[in-house]
């Protein structure tokens, strides 16, 4: 919200009264750290006057203008044929200005939350008054809003902009929201602030009190928006950021926050790691570039950065199930969340930017707030949101007679559906969350707490998570600011072996789940009894506790207007323990006994980070905003673990003093540490060109001697052409900005110290001689290596139509990734076939389209609507003959996108002997391929035309890239109801559905299939999709064209309906809001994906990004929730 | 308040100066490595010392991370024709081998023999460099750091060789073929061009010879020793064509080396048991690299399965030479007895690492043992002395009484008599090695490559498919040349 009403020069000279109005009230707001403009205008606020001169009040509003952050609201008429003020060379303080300046009038200032300076004349000198009027402004939540900017027209404001010329009064909210003003009846009350949408009202007669309810404005230009070590408002944005505010947040029940990004935000992939409580998301801005290891942005929680899958070599690190280290935030606590995605943005973040970064930010309490004590309550229900489509018992018998398997297997008289028995029905989760906030002038805090107690969809799984966290920040003088965070995290995980459908789906239907003597039925092999799968894997005890702190303290100091120094330090603690029990009556421990894993992981971060910040604005026209820090990064990871046999017990004695032997010990340990010297400076002229030029210089242990520092510059530019004359005040265009970026970001996805030789002893036995753990150097150094380099351009169109009621973004990037990473051949003689280094190029380039509008904007009645959609190419540019591993690169291809899938294309199935004896006859071996035998059989095509099938005719067949996603998001409100809901959808991804290649391979006796067994080829089916069961061309060592499968969905992500009660309900209660929910996550989905879920995937060792190329069906269902929250205020 | 102003500028500066000297603000350079010591600063003392050279000898087993052994014994064989791939191996480079037409470019088993020879190599660098600099106060045991060094020193000898005889021209002491000397650690990538064939040796003989000097006498016989020392140096001096003092060298060997290192009694009790640790404690081994049920040395795991001992091999063994009318058979049960047909074909016994009943866990390395010095001693000394002295014709005799030869005079398996002509001997002996010796480090196929330099011998009466004398050599894969620049010249004809 802009209000130029200094600029408007009338003048009145009579009636001014001696007195001046000495208050001012300063509401110094700082909803969440870091955001406000740190001006006060203050005794120590001082005015430079160049020349002695005599200047008209106007004018004197101009200069303070220019040199401070204020801008001026008055009547317009309220200066005419005033005086003017004589003013001497030299430096005054601003208030000393304002007051001589006003000296010949009785006025009553006030300075509202967005520093605007609101002057009225005393009320009782009002001439045009005939109504006293008074009321309150709160928000949506019953909370009263200080320094909100209130005034009477006499013309109905038609946007967002202030009709300056019928202005009649003006004022600003107290601290209780409290306001008075005289009007006339007719008149319009109006109320603005920021980050709030316009509120008009009709001034009627004998009406005196009014009670003004702003709701929060989700679009506006104004909104704060948190960036690299600092924060900006979007209209002053020259590079692309995401951004999700908390009540975007919770519409995704999730437990991590990383879910809750699925189809919000344009260039933002997310798909869902599992189903599993607790587990992440995988998240890709735009697009992939990283051959080994994951694509995941970074994210920086508070100031602290979370690294997902920090990159170990191998070993351990690569094989370790940690818990989601997300798991340190609790959603309900995020305020927002900002995703950089422009080099712009991120370069400020260096040698870890490159795959974009995710700024969270946590809640805070708010100033000149009483304390609210806030209670939530949610409950939800969960359920599979598909099943295999296996046979049931009668199916499963006539499969084995028609297989000629029947005389092989003794049949039971059950009709089991094994999915509905490891499964939990209406799998209840329960939240609880208590906070209470508030502050005074000078301090705001927080503190909440949660309890979440979350049944998984498979039996045995049970997530049961506390977390608290608070957060202080205090003035301590005028200049001093002081605050500190702190979150804990404690989750309990226990699951049992039980982790996907598919574990219950192909058991055999016709056996029951109990004997007539209440044993476990099961099945023999080899002439040992294996439980089914409730009494084998539903007994393994999976427990994994995670322990997450995270806390920051910083030190705010103003050296001098304008120019502030801030220290933070931040530090997050990750403790992971996992124990696995295999009771000796399971699968594993018939073989040895009862087995017992324990993986232990323990981790710290530390992050120190100290910035100076000069903001001033020269002329009225220059605006700079600049920043320069120095920051320490470092953290370090440790993992152990050990597996112990031979147990006493299965149930008590099963701690690891109780174990006969210990065996397979591992350790692992990584660090990384970053020194860096970082800058930022903004230029605004006159809110029409922007730019934005940063630079970081990283230093870091990842790096080898010959780069030890790299440098990640970035500029942009923008031009506000909404705000050139000839398109100011135009009804149509409220918005139209263009802008270009261009920088340099990093990967440092490398391990540390690889460019040093090291003594250690070398995993396996490659140290080990007649019974001595030797040690040995463990590769040769390479001294060049260093961060991977993407070079981004960025060219955006932001558009605004209507008075902003219909909004447009459409960006085109296009992101070049050198020196990536891979294992590439070295001088033998070193004793070392390969080595890692900076070798191979990836680009990805692809367009960002959003549109947005109010639909519906009305007292009652509003409907936002927001669609995204983001289209990405990849490409691998060139290998260079690096490999990702030393057996080469499995979904890596030159010229093929990351994450290719390759495998032979299937032609045809074979539909008589004849048709295999011609492809036989033809092929020079005399074999066209081994595998085909019968018909039934598939027909592979022969690419290279050598008429034979060989490795050379294996083929890309498609890859994990979707061709575009997006998503549609509406948020619709009507009185005392609220209502969302939102779709995503993703289109062009493939993968192998491993599941389907394998399942008919041969028909088993112990095991069930699904029913697209009805379309496996047979003489009297020979339209049928697949080859015959049995045969050897199904795909299971080569994949097939026939079992790549399109991964396109869309979802019907999320909807949700809040009530809220009407305020008379409540009244004498003592309660001050309540608000009832109803929401559903993954409620429907459109996919022809024969997979459980087209989102399924594997976990990947390391979070490979390649290996989400496969399903093979064991992926931990998804859910279908049914949440019924409450929500209540004091 | 200027003074204020000040005193707050003092105290924020002496706090930030205070916290930049704390961890939080850690320089790069003082951060270390987690759970790996500092090449640099790893070896300090003895006991350092004594884990870096196990982590030498280590070298030699079949290692979890790359290829190398057993290839660099394998090869060898499969050029001589004593062992074949199976079905279930056969790509165009394992062919290459078998077929005498090495590939030079993607090679798996060349490439990885070539590395695994320079990892071990690099090992002995940086212990030889690093115990090197220390001094003998840091080592209780008494003259310890110098054994140490010295063998490392043979580690790092034997390696070399393996190289030269593998990807140089080690048959020409005039040829600019011979491997690159490595002597320092590998602390880049930067390659070295190759040395001459000559240098090759020197550098070679240059360990041993600080090995004789300063190598501990005995050691149980998986360690190298001072026996060791002079064993391969006779067989180096052999194969630089230096008889005389090869068969000086060989001969003091056999005499001056004690019961420790003597001819066993029997042929079969050298390889026949796996089941034990005994195996090592055999007098035959000169040193042999010890595979227990921890680290195999993975010859065991390859013939029987992907290789088999090839069948016109064990026919060959059984063909005879006759001398002044007297019908000489090679072998009588050497070959017959080290063998076991199996599933893939015939299994060496020799090696014979297996988990399952019978447990046969230990197995070796045969780097040298007793009967090879016997036999260079013989063929030195008949070629130093251009005739076939009774000593050299005893030292033939006396491994195939062993083996069970008889000295009736008749036909059949038996000792060779005097009268066997000078060409008759050598070709006498060549042959015994290849019975005596045959599937253990591929010792045959130099043999045949020697004679072939030395005498004019045509390797094609033995293996048919090599007549081509450039290619008795590997290549070294190019896509190593290339990762070094190009420095390394390839082998002629590659």
């Amino acid at each position: 919200m802009e209000i130029k009403l200094s600029r408007v020069h009338f003048y009145r000279g009579k009636n001014m009264l001696d007195v001046i109005m000495r208050t001012f009230l300063f509401f110094f707001c700082s909803s969440v750290f870091g955001l406000t403009s740190g001006t006060i205008f203050s005794q120590k606020t001082t005015i430079e006057i160049e020349s002695d001169k005599t200047i008209s009040i106007d004018e004197v509003f101009d200069i303070i203008k220019q040199q401070t952050d204020f801008n001026f609201i008055y009547r317009s008429d309220m200066f005419k044929d005033y005086p003017k003020v004589s003013v001497k060379k030299g430096t005054i303080k601003a208030n000393k200005l304002l007051e001589k300046s006003l000296s010949a009038g009785n006025f009553l200032i006030k300075i509202s939350e967005d520093n605007t300076i609101l002057i009225s004349e005393d009320t009782h000198s009002s001439d045009y008054q005939e109504l006293k009027i008074k009321g309150q402004v709160k928000d949506v939540n019953d909370v009263p809003l200080p320094g909100i900017t209130v005034y009477v027209t006499s013309a109905k404001p038609t946007g967002e902009k202030l009709e300056q010329e019928f202005l009649l009064g003006a004022t600003a909210s107290d601290i209780d929201g409290n306001f008075s003003l005289g009007a006339k009846p007719g008149d319009y009350l109006v109320a603005t602030g920021m980050g709030y949408l316009i509120s008009v009202q009709v001034i009627v007669e004998n009406k005196e009190q009014y009670h003004i309810v702003l709701k929060e404005n989700v679009s506006t230009l104004d909104e704060v928006v948190v960036v690299g070590y600092g924060t900006t408002r979007r209209k002053d944005l020259t590079g692309s950021v995401g951004s999700l505010k908390s009540q975007d947040i919770v519409q995704i029940n999730s437990q991590t926050i990383d879910q809750a990004l699925v189809g919000k935000l344009s260039g933002v992939h997310v798909s869902a790691q599992s189903g599993a409580p607790g587990s992440g998301a995988i998240v890709h801005v735009r697009g992939l570039s990283q051959l080994i290891g994951d694509n995941q942005p970074l994210y920086v929680v508070d100031g602290v950065p979370i690294v997902i899958n920090p990159q170990f070599g191998s070993g351990l690190g690569l094989n370790d199930n940690r818990q989601n280290p997300l798991l340190t935030i609790n959603p309900a606590d995020i305020e927002r969340v900002d995703v950089l995605k422009d080099a712009s943005s991120a370069a400020i973040y260096g040698s870890r930017a490159a795959n974009g970064v995710i700024l969270i930010t946590t809640k805070r309490g708010k100033r000149n707030q009483v304390p609210r004590f806030n209670f939530s309550y949610n409950a939800t229900m969960q359920n599979p949101t598909n099943t295999f489509d296996v046979l049931d018992a009668a199916g499963f018998k006539k499969f084995m007679v028609e297989q000629g398997l029947e005389d092989e297997v003794v049949f039971g008289n059950a009709d089991t559906d094994w999915q509905e028995e490891v499964t939990n029905n209406n799998a209840l989760w329960r939240q609880y969350s208590m906070g209470i906030s508030g502050g005074s002038e000078t301090v705001n805090y927080l503190v909440s707490g949660h309890v979440s107690d979350q049944e998984g969809l498979m039996v045995g799984n049970k997530f049961n998570r506390y977390t608290f966290s608070a957060s202080l920040d205090a003035n301590f003088t005028k200049r001093l600011r002081l605050g500190s965070s702190i979150s804990y995290n404690y989750s309990d995980n226990k699951q049992s072996e039980l982790n996907s459908l598919s574990t219950g789906a192909f058991y055999r239907p016709d056996l029951a789940v109990f004997n007539g003597d209440g044993t476990y039925t099961s099945m023999n092999f080899s002439g040992i009894d294996f439980r089914n799968p409730l009494g084998d894997e539903g007994k393994v005890r999976n427990k994994a506790i995670s322990q997450n702190l995270l806390g920051t303290a910083y030190g705010e100091y103003q050296l001098i207007d304008g120019l502030r120094f801030k220290s933070q330090l931040s530090l997050n603690i990750n403790n992971d323990q996992r124990d696995v029990f295999h009771p000796s009556y399971t699968r594993r421990g018939l073989a040895n006994g009862a087995l017992l894993l324990v993986q232990h992981s323990s981790g710290l971060s530390t992050s120190w980070s100290n910035t100076l910040n000069y903001s001033r604005t020269f002329a009225d026209a220059h605006t700079i905003d600049a920043l320069v820090g120095i920051s320490w990064d470092h953290s370090k990871l440790n993992l152990d673990s050990q597996q112990y046999v031979g147990f006493p017990d299965d149930e008590i004695l099963t701690d690891i003093n109780s174990a006969q032997s210990v065996f397979d010990v591992a350790s692992e340990a990584t660090q990384t540490a970053l020194n860096s010297l970082f800058g930022r400076l903004n230029y605004n002229f006159k809110d029409r060109y922007l730019a934005t030029f940063t630079a970081r210089y990283d230093g870091s242990i990842k790096f080898g001697p010959n780069n030890r520092r790299g440098f990640f510059p970035s500029a942009a530019l923008a031009w506000n052409v909404h705000n050139e004359n000839f398109l100011n005040n135009n009804d149509f265009i409220s918005q139209l900005k263009l802008r270009a970026s261009l920088g340099r970001t990093g990967s440092d996805n490398l391990p540390a110290f690889s460019y040093l030789v090291n003594y250690k002893s070398l995993s396996g036995t490659d140290s080990y001689y007649d019974g001595i753990n030797g040690i040995a150097v463990d590769g040769v150094p390479n001294l060049d290596i260093r961060w991977e380099q993407t070079d981004q351009l960025d060219l955006g169109l932001e558009l605004g139509l209507f008075n902003g009621r219909f909004n447009a973004q459409v960006v085109y990037f296009k992101k070049e990734t050198s020196d990536i990473i891979l294992l590439v051949p070295v001088a033998s003689q070193t004793g070392y076939s390969s080595w890692n280094a900076n070798i191979a190029d990836v680009s990805n380039k692809g367009w960002e389209l959003e549109f947005g509008a109010d639909v519906i904007r009305s007292k009652h009645f509003r409907w936002n609507s927001a669609f995204n959609i983001s289209f990405i190419e990849n490409n691998v540019d060139a290998l260079n003959n690096g490999a990702t591993t030393n057996f080469g690169s499995t979904g890596i291809m030159e010229g093929q996108p990351i994450g290719v899938i390759t495998g032979y294309d299937v032609k045809s199935i074979a539909q008589s002997q004849e048709e295999i004896d011609a492809l036989n006859n033809s092929a020079p071996s005399g074999t066209y391929y081994s595998g085909l035998t019968q018909p039934g059989d598939y027909v592979y095509k022969d690419i290279n035309g050598d008429n034979e099938i060989t490795t050379e005719d294996i083929a890309p067949l498609g890859d994990i890239n979707p061709n575009y996603y997006g998503g549609w998001n509406n948020s619709i409100s009507y009185k005392n109801f609220d209502f969302s809901f939102n779709f995503n959808f993703v289109q062009g991804n493939k993968r192998n559905w491993y599941r389907g290649a394998t399942e008919f391979l041969s028909a088993s006796t112990t095991s069930n299939v699904t029913t697209e067994v009805y379309n496996t080829w047979t003489p009297d089916n020979t339209g049928a999709k697949y080859a015959r069961i049995g045969s050897a061309t199904h795909g299971n060592s080569t994949t097939t064209s026939k079992n790549v499968k399109a991964g396109d969905y869309i979802k019907f992500r999320s909807a949700s309906l809040a009530y809220n009660f009407p305020k008379e309900w409540l009244t004498n209660t003592g309660i001050g809001n309540v608000k009832l929910t109803l929401s559903g996550n993954n409620l429907i989905t459109f996919s022809k994906y024969p997979g459980i879920d087209p989102e399924s995937v594997e976990s990947q060792r390391g979070g490979s990004t390649v290996e989400l190329t496969r399903d093979t069906g064991v992926s931990y269902p998804q859910a279908r929730t049914f949440t019924i929250g409450l929500n209540l205020s004091l | 308040m200027k003074k204020t102003y000040y005193i707050y500028r003092f105290i924020t500066s002496l706090i930030v100066l205070s916290l930049f000297s704390c961890q939080l603000a850690e320089d790069l350079d003082d951060y270390e490595p987690l759970n790996a010591l500092d090449a640099n600063k790893a070896i300090v003392d003895e006991s350092t010392s004594e884990l870096a050279l196990a982590g030498v000898y280590a070298g030699f087993h079949q290692q979890n991370g790359g290829s190398g052994i057993p290839e660099i014994y394998t090869i060898p064989s499969l050029m001589s024709g004593t062992l074949v791939n199976t079905f279930l191996f056969n790509n165009d480079e394992v062919q290459g081998y078998v077929n005498n037409n090495p590939l030079a470019v993607n090679t798996s088993q060349g490439l990885g023999a070539y590395t695994r020879m320079y990892d071990i190599i690099n090992r002995a660098n940086w212990l030889i460099e690093k115990a090197t600099a220390l001094t003998d106060d840091k080592f209780p045991t008494a003259g310890r750091r110098l054994e140490i060094i010295a063998e490392t020193k043979m580690l790092r000898a034997t390696a070399n060789f393996y190289l030269l005889r593998l990807w140089g021209q080690f048959y020409d002491l005039d040829s600019q073929y011979g491997i690159s000397i490595r002597m320092e650690p590998s602390r880049s990538g930067e390659a070295l061009p190759r040395s001459t064939v000559m240098e090759t040796y020197e550098a070679i003989l240059g360990d041993l010879d600080y090995a004789i000097e300063n190598a501990p006498a005995i050691r149980p016989k998986y360690y190298t020793n001072l026996v060791y020392a002079k064993g391969l140096k006779s067989k180096i001096l052999l194969y630089q064509g230096k008889y005389m003092e090869a068969a000086v060298l060989a001969k003091e060997v056999m005499e001056t080396s004690g019961a420790d290192f003597s001819l066993t009694p029997t042929y079969g009790e050298i390889f026949l048991d796996h089941s034990t640790p005994d195996l090592f404690d055999s007098d035959e081994i000169v040193f042999g690299t010890k595979g227990d049920p921890i680290a195999g040395v993975g010859i065991g795991n390859v013939i029987g399965t992907i290789f088999a001992v090839s069948p016109s091999y064990i026919s060959s063994v059984l063909e005879t030479t006759t001398v002044g009318g007297q019908v000489i058979s090679h072998d009588g049960t050497r070959v017959s007895t080290t063998i076991k047909e199996g599933f893939f074909g015939f299994d060496s016994l020799k090696s014979n690492f297996n988990f399952l009943p019978p447990e046969n866990k230990y197995e070796m390395v045969y780097h040298l043992r007793m009967a090879e010095i016997y036999l260079i001693y013989a063929e030195a000394h008949a070629r130093s002395v251009e005739f076939v002295s009774p000593d050299a014709l005893n030292a033939l005799n006396a491994i195939r009484t062993r083996a069970g030869a008889t000295t009736t005079g008749g036909d059949g398996f038996e000792t060779y008599p005097s009268t066997i002509s000078l060409a008759q001997f050598l070709e006498a002996v060549r042959i015994e090695k290849r019975v005596e010796l045959g599937i253990e480090t591929g010792e045959d196929w130099f043999d045949l490559v020697r004679y072939h330099f030395v005498d004019g011998m045509d390797i094609t009466t033995v293996k048919a498919t090599a007549d081509n004398p450039d290619k008795y050599i590997l290549p070294i894969d190019y896509i190593a040349i290339e990762a070094g620049k190009n420095i390394v010249e390839q082998n002629p004809n590659y």
